[in-house]
This record gives C-alpha cells, structure tokens and sequence, in this order.
C-alpha cells in the first residue's frame, strides 16, 4: 500500500471542498465576531483594565462558543460532506491506508481552524491590550490552537462513526461542556476547553489573572494529545471497516 | 497498458447480505472470468449489494467474497486490481475532469507523466472537456469521467454500477465498444443494469439476480435450453405453412399452433425431439422452410420466466 | 368535472376507450385555500404531526419543557398559598425571559425540519408551478413557525394566568389581575415567536442540510448574545455604539416584556445600555418584520 505520498493529493482535495463553500462565510464569520466585539470596544472607548475584558471575552466568547463551533463545522464536514452525498466512495476504492485519509481530513480542518481562531485571538486581543501583554497574548492563543486541534480530531472522527455527528458534537459543546463539567470539578478532566484554557494559563504566566483552570498544563497538554490521539486512531480504524450505504 | 494477463479470481461462495430483518442478498456463489459479464435484476434485487460486496466495500454477514484468492473487504490493497464505477452520481464537483483522473492516479501511486491520465480520458473521449469543473457536466459526463478514473491505473477487474444510466445512445454505444475491448484483452468486468438490451448486447454472460438470489447464471441462450419445463416457441416460414400446421397438429411434441399471414408459430415442450421430427415431417410433405427462429430465446423471455418462478 | 373519456372505437356490442391524458374543466379551489393548505400542513409539520414518532421527539419534548416552569408554579403555588408568591420567581410577566433558551432551541430544532426537506428533495419546483406564488410559501411557512412557536408558550402563560386566578382569595379580585395581562401575554409571546422564527427560517433557507442550519442557527443565537453582552457589560460606550445592545436576541426579548407589561428589565444588556426597553420592543418588532422580508426576497429568488 502507499505511504505518506498520497497525503499531498488526499490534503489538496479535502482543502478544495471544505474551504470552497457557504460555510467558509460561517466560519468566517464566527471567527470574526471577537475583533468585532474588539473593534466595537476600542471605538468606544473610555476601557479600563484591557487585559482583564481580554481575559473575559477569551473566557467567555472565545473558548465557549467561537473555537468549539468553528471546530465543529470544520471537523463534521471534512469527512461528513462526502460520506453524506457518497463521495467518499472516490476515496476508499482506493489502496489507500484509511489512517493517511482520517490524517488528511484532520490536517485540513485543523490548520483552517488554527488559522482562523488564532488571527481571531491575536487580533482581538492585540487591539484591546496592545503588546503590553504579550504573554497574555502568548497564552490565549496557544490555549486556542491546543482545543482547535482536540476539537477537530474528535469530530472528525464523530463523523466517520455517525451520520448525526453535527448534533452529537453540538450536543457536547453545549450540553456537556456548557452545563456539566463546568458545574462539578470532578468531570473538569474530561472537557476539551478546559485543557485549552489550562494551557492558556499555564503558557500566559504571571500575565494569566483570571484565566484558569483546575487542570494544571501539563496534564492539559498531555490530555488533549491523547485526546486528538484517540480519535484518530478510533476514526481510522472505523474507516477501514466502512460500510457504504446506499439506496440499491 | 499489457495486452493480456492472467484472469484475477473473482469468487463469491454462499455470500449473503442482510440489514437487521431485510435480507439483501441470500446465498450466492459464482467466479468471474475474463470477459464481460452482466448483472441483471429488476430494480432492490440486490444488483448494487453485490457490487458492492465484490468491490470490497461492505461486508458480507456470511460466506466469502475473495479477489485474488482474497477478502475483499478491508483490504484497500485490493484495489490495486479493481476498478469501481459507482452508480451514485455524486463525484467532486469543484475538480475538473482531468483533476478527478488526476487524483485517482496519484491515489493509485501511479508516477506522474506516464500519460495514464490523458490515455483513461481520450479512452472515454473526454480528453476536450477535460478542463472543465464536473459540476458543469451532463450525467452521461459524470458517467465518463467517473469510468476514466477508474481506468487509470488498468485494472485486471472493473465493477460498473448501471454504467449507462443518462447516456445517449452514441456514447452508450461507446461505452459497451469499450467494454467489449477490455474484455477481449482479458480483463473481468461486471457490470448491472435493469434493462435487457443492454446487457444482451454486451455481456457474454449473465447472472441473473431475483429478491437477491442467483435465480441463473451463464449464457443466457443456454439458460433458456436449461429450462426444460418452460415450452419452447419457434418461428417458421415455410413454403406451406398452413399444410405443415396440419402435420404437426398431429403430433404429441407440438403442445401450440398459431397460424398468422405469413408465420407459423409453434410451441413444443420437447426441444429436442421436435428440432429431430420437423425436418423430417417437411420433407416428407415437400414442403420447404425458409426460416426457424428461435422466438422465445431472448433475454427478455428468460428474464421473464425466472422473475416469475 | 374529468372529461369523458374519448371513443376510440365502437360498435352495437362493444367499445375501446382512449384513457390517455385527460383534462380537468370543473372548478379549482385556488391560491388561498393553497395557501391555507400550505400553512396547515406545515404546523402539524412542526410538530411532528403525520410524521411517524421520531419526528415527534423534539418538539413535544421541548413543548413539555417549556410547560413545566409553569405546572411547578402554580403547583407552589396552590399547596403554598400566597405567600408562595415571593418563592416563586416565575411570573406571566417575566416567563419568556425564563424560557428564552427554549425558544431558541425550538427554532433552532424545527426551522430546519420546515424548510430543508424541499429544498433538498428539489420539490419547491412543484410547489411553484402551482396556484401557489413564491410569496405565499414563505408567508405560510413563517406563519405556521410562529403559529407553532406561540401555542408552546401560550399554553404556559395561560395555566400561569389559570393559577393566579384560582389562588387569590376571591375570583374576582384573582380576575381583576389576571385580566389586564391577556394582552400583554398574547402580544409579547406572538412578537417573541415571529422575531425568533424570523431569525431562524432566514438561516435555514439557505442550505438543504438540516443540521448544518441548526447549527448556524444556534451559532448565530449564541454569538449574538455573547458579543453584545461582553460589549455592553465591558465597554463604557458612547452612541452610537450603545446601540449595538439592539443586536441582542434575549435583549430584545426581554425589553418587549418589559415593555408590554409595565414592568422593571430585568436583562443586563437593557439596563446597562442605558437605552429604553420601549426600543427594543421596537426593534424586536423590525426584526420580526425584517425577517419575514428577508425570507420572501429568498424565495422570490432561489433556484427551484
């Protein structure tokens, strides 16, 4: 079977089709919303703790609602488009290793949402703060990388297992993420914003406030890895047992 | 490309198929050869389930699909040798045509600049609408191009679900020209359609799947003398049909007459007795015959016939 | 009436009849009642209703959840008595904003469901070549959303209203506080329906993907109360920036009850933009009527 050759072609396609379409401009727009808040703050001027309304707006804003949905619909559709109309037929009659396919589809969305959450983050918190804070700076957005990435790996994977991965994933960020493991410590551990917002801290230093979490940064680095580890492993290994199904 | 190989096995042993309670496909065994075989059933008979399972891309709930002497599920090696045209139109329509034949050679490790990708798109005459995105194309297009990426890397087995669906007629007949050529350079190809005529112009053999049995399998003309307890219907035109009728009324091999300007039809559940009695009855009377026609050996008759039982 | 069928062949004993395409001369029942059609079908749609159980789901689930803060209420209410009365902060003054995440989840579940599957399956080009216009599919589905949407949270309020009479000490003091708020209740709750499912059925008209909308649709919810809360909670603004706290849903909710009912905002973002809750009853209003705008331009427009 091929190596790592096919990874280029297999990038390329999975980059073309996600990024080509409507929900770019969602994305984007998600993406966009905390230099919106940024920008409308700054004009209005009279702040007074910057560094604090970053804190809060990267706690609040950020990490709840912006990283996880943009991850979610780049994660969900980078496999779930083409398993829903069939295309993905086009790549599996391949001899192609289903882990180098879960790869390049994690790859793609990945660096689309690094990319955009992290020039959401720096420019964001650059116009508030300005470069007084740079570890602050630092932090937030090694804190946003850190949850893109685990966000994105386990979608994909939650694409690959089901056809209702959009609710599924929805269904975590908002249920379980949103009520249950911020309301009991002991579930902290297992709640991918929490591991971003444990690097935030851990990474922003002396410059962290009221950023936090129980988690301490290594474990949250530790656990997110293991995190998107994980999930590529569990998606590869139900791809090469895919099943098409289709209407005969 | 080479001109002949050695023919890959394509064997399925007592393969089923089910979903929960629906049984899709129930005990089926047959190999493929080299040659063009066709794959006939009336529509949710299990044609695409077997396609499919043979391209390796479900798992059969019981029995063995090998390829090569292979599994072929879970196998992606597999596909070096197989090449699936799937039915479903859906293909990536932001790529251009030569980018989908493009992409499915590199995802075949085939090196650049061997000019495979130009070859499958000139073999499907596509080769001056290449550069256009797939979006824009017509069904039969879509057909075409999906064939040439599956042509790139020659394969020794090619798996076609309804391949001529949208087609015109030109480039139906295209297509089943080309089928013929790969076949009669030793490839195996399967292939499954609905309609009769498509199959009998161009598969040397069929089998025929009912409610997702094998209800038969082989030449179709031989299927139907198979079917011994069916009357078999012969054409004839003679010099003088209406004193011929009169002869054969007599006879017990003759279960039918029917007598119209210028035909006689005859229905015999005795093939061979009657093919041996009827020249020797003509000549007896002087009569001469012009024509005997087999008028029920067409597919459609058997089709008929075996949907039915 | 059908016409008759023409005569192909006939004699003293028998005929051959020619049962090929045959019109229709008699009397058509027209756009409205298309209209009408449309829109009934379209609410039993929402709920579920001839759709097998599964679809069902949903909004009878979010349905009972919305009821429930009312049913606890007034069950305080009776076993406690009046003094429940500062217990139980739940109020027909204030139920909307109690359930306002509900709202958005009943949209952001069925707005989908109502626009996506015709989209999808292609058939908006039957539904056009009929009496039907592309105006009056948008119309009738927005009505029945808002239709759905506001029986869910009518039902509540009522047995809220229900309650305070039947508490009071004397029916007719009970009648004389619960009759004032009929009003309000019906005004605020239909407003509140029609800017939600306004905000919900634009989103949705864009894509056939049902998921994919309920996503941007909770999306577009989720960040819009973000954004402006952190603005208006964070920033010391100015106009006309101040104004950018109209862009909240919950906001303008919130304002349209208080509004209505004469009561004190109890929404941050009100308060703390400074501006008069009267503006966002308004500007809940042009939104409910902006959307509705936006979702009839989509569909004179779309591809069928």
């Amino acid at each position: 079977m091929l190596g790592a050759s096919v990874l280029g072609p297999l990038v390329d396609v999975t980059a073309r089709g996600l990024l080509g379409r409507r929900r770019i401009l969602l994305v984007g727009l998600l993406a966009v919303a905390p230099v919106g808040v940024a920008v409308v703050l700054v004009l209005g001027g009279g702040l007074g703790a910057t560094a604090q309304i970053t804190r809060d707006i990267y706690a609040s804003l950020v990490m709840t609602t912006v990283v996880p949905l943009v991850a979610l619909i780049l994660g969900t559709t980078a496999i779930g488009a083409e398993i829903d109309d069939g295309t993905v037929v086009h790549l599996l009659a391949k001899p192609v290793g289903r882990g180098w396919i879960i790869l390049a589809k994690m790859l793609v969305a990945a660096t689309a949402g690094v990319v955009l959450c992290g020039v959401s983050v720096l420019v964001s918190g650059a116009l508030l703060v300005g470069l007084d804070a740079p570890g602050l700076l630092l932090g937030m957005l090694a804190g946003a990388v850190v949850a893109v990435i685990a966000y994105t790996a386990v979608f994909v994977t939650l694409s690959v297992w089901t056809g209702r991965a959009l609710v599924a994933g929805l269904a975590y960020v908002l249920l379980w993420e949103g009520f249950i493991a911020s309301a009991f410590s002991g579930t902290r551990l297992l709640s991918i914003r929490e591991y971003g917002l444990a690097v935030a801290a851990g990474i922003a230093g002396p410059e962290k406030g009221t950023l936090g979490s129980d988690v301490p940064l290594v474990t949250g680095l530790v656990l997110a890895a293991a995190v998107a580890g994980l999930a590529f492993a569990l998606g590869a290994r139900r791809l090469a047992r895919f099943e098409i199904s289709d209407a005969g | 490309m080479s001109e002949t190989r050695p023919a890959p096995a394509v064997a399925l042993n007592a393969v089923a198929k089910w979903y929960g309670n629906v049984v899709a496909v129930n005990d089926v065994t047959f190999e493929l050869e080299p040659g063009v075989t066709g794959l006939l059933g009336p529509n949710g008979a299990g044609k695409s389930t077997l396609l499919h399972l043979v391209a390796g891309l479900l798992r059969p709930s019981a029995g063995r699909v090998l390829v090569d002497g292979r599994p072929s599920f879970g196998d992606p090696a597999v596909y070096r040798r197989v090449g699936l045209v799937p039915e479903r139109e859906a293909v990536f329509p932001y790529l251009t045509a030569r980018e989908f034949v493009r992409l499915s050679a590199q995802l075949q490790g085939l090196p650049i600049g061997t000019g495979a990708v130009d070859r499958a798109l000139e073999t499907v005459e596509l080769g001056a609408a290449a550069d256009r995105e797939l979006s824009t194309y017509s069904k039969g297009m879509r057909q075409r191009a999906k064939v040439a990426a599956a042509l790139v890397h020659d394969p020794a087995v090619l798996v076609l679900d309804e391949p001529f669906n949208g087609m015109d007629p030109r480039q139906r007949l295209h297509m089943m020209a080309l089928l013929r050529s790969l076949a009669g350079r030793g490839r195996v190809i399967l292939f499954s359609s609905h309609i009769l005529e498509e199959v009998e112009r161009v598969a040397e053999r069929v089998l025929v799947v009912v409610s997702g049995r094998l209800a038969a399998s082989g030449d179709f003309r031989e299927i139907r003398r198979l079917m011994t307890d069916r009357p078999h219907s012969f054409t004839l035109r003679t010099s003088d049909d209406r004193a011929l009728a009169g002869r054969l009324a007599g006879r017990p091999t003759v279960s039918g007459l029917t007598f119209e300007d210028g035909r006689l039809d005859v229905r015999t559940a005795d093939f061979a007795t009657f093919t041996r009695e009827l020249p020797v009855l003509a000549r007896d009377a002087g009569i001469s015959i012009f024509e005997l026609a087999p008028a029920d050996e067409s597919l459609e008759s058997v089709f008929d016939y075996l949907v039915r039982r | 009436m059908a016409t008759p069928p023409d005569l192909v062949a006939g004699s003293a004993t028998g005929s051959i009849f020619d049962l090929g395409y045959r019109g229709y001369d008699g009397p058509r029942l027209g756009r409205r009642h298309a209209i009408a059609t449309l829109f009934a079908h379209s609410l039993k749609w929402t709920f579920g209703i001839g759709r097998g159980g599964r679809a069902k789901i949903a909004p009878f689930a979010l349905a009972g959840l919305t009821l429930l803060p009312a049913l606890l209420a007034v069950g305080i209410r009776a076993l406690a008595g009046p003094a429940a009365e500062r217990v139980t902060p739940i109020t027909p003054q204030n139920y909307l904003t109690f359930v306002q995440t509900l709202i958005a989840f009943f949209v952001t579940a069925q707005a989908p469901e109502l626009l996506g599957r015709d989209q999808r399956h292609h058939v908006l080009t039957l539904y056009f070549s009929r009496a039907l216009e592309r105006t009056d599919y948008a119309l009738a589905k927005y009505g029945a959303l808002v239709c759905a949407l506001a029986i869910v949270l009518l039902v509540p309020q009522v047995i809220l209203l229900l309650g305070m009479v039947f508490a009071s000490i004397d029916i007719g003091a009970g009648l004389g506080e619960a009759l004032p708020l009929v009003i309000p209740i019906f005004l605020s709750t239909v407003i509140a329906a029609a800017f939600f499912s306004g905000i919900g059925l634009v989103i949705a008209a864009f894509t056939p993907r049902r998921a994919f909308a309920s996503g941007a649709i909770v999306a577009t919810f989720l960040v819009l109360s973000g954004v402006v809360s952190v603005i208006v909670l964070r920033g010391a603004l100015r106009d006309p920036l101040r104004y950018v706290a109209l862009l909240d849903p919950n906001a303008l909710l919130d304002g349209l009850a208080s509004t209505l009912f004469g009561a004190a905002s109890r929404n941050e973002t009100v308060t703390r933009s400074g501006i008069d809750p009267a503006i966002f009853a308004l500007g809940a209003c042009v939104v409910a009527v902006a959307t509705l705008i936006a979702l009839v331009l989509r569909y004179r427009r779309i591809e069928a």
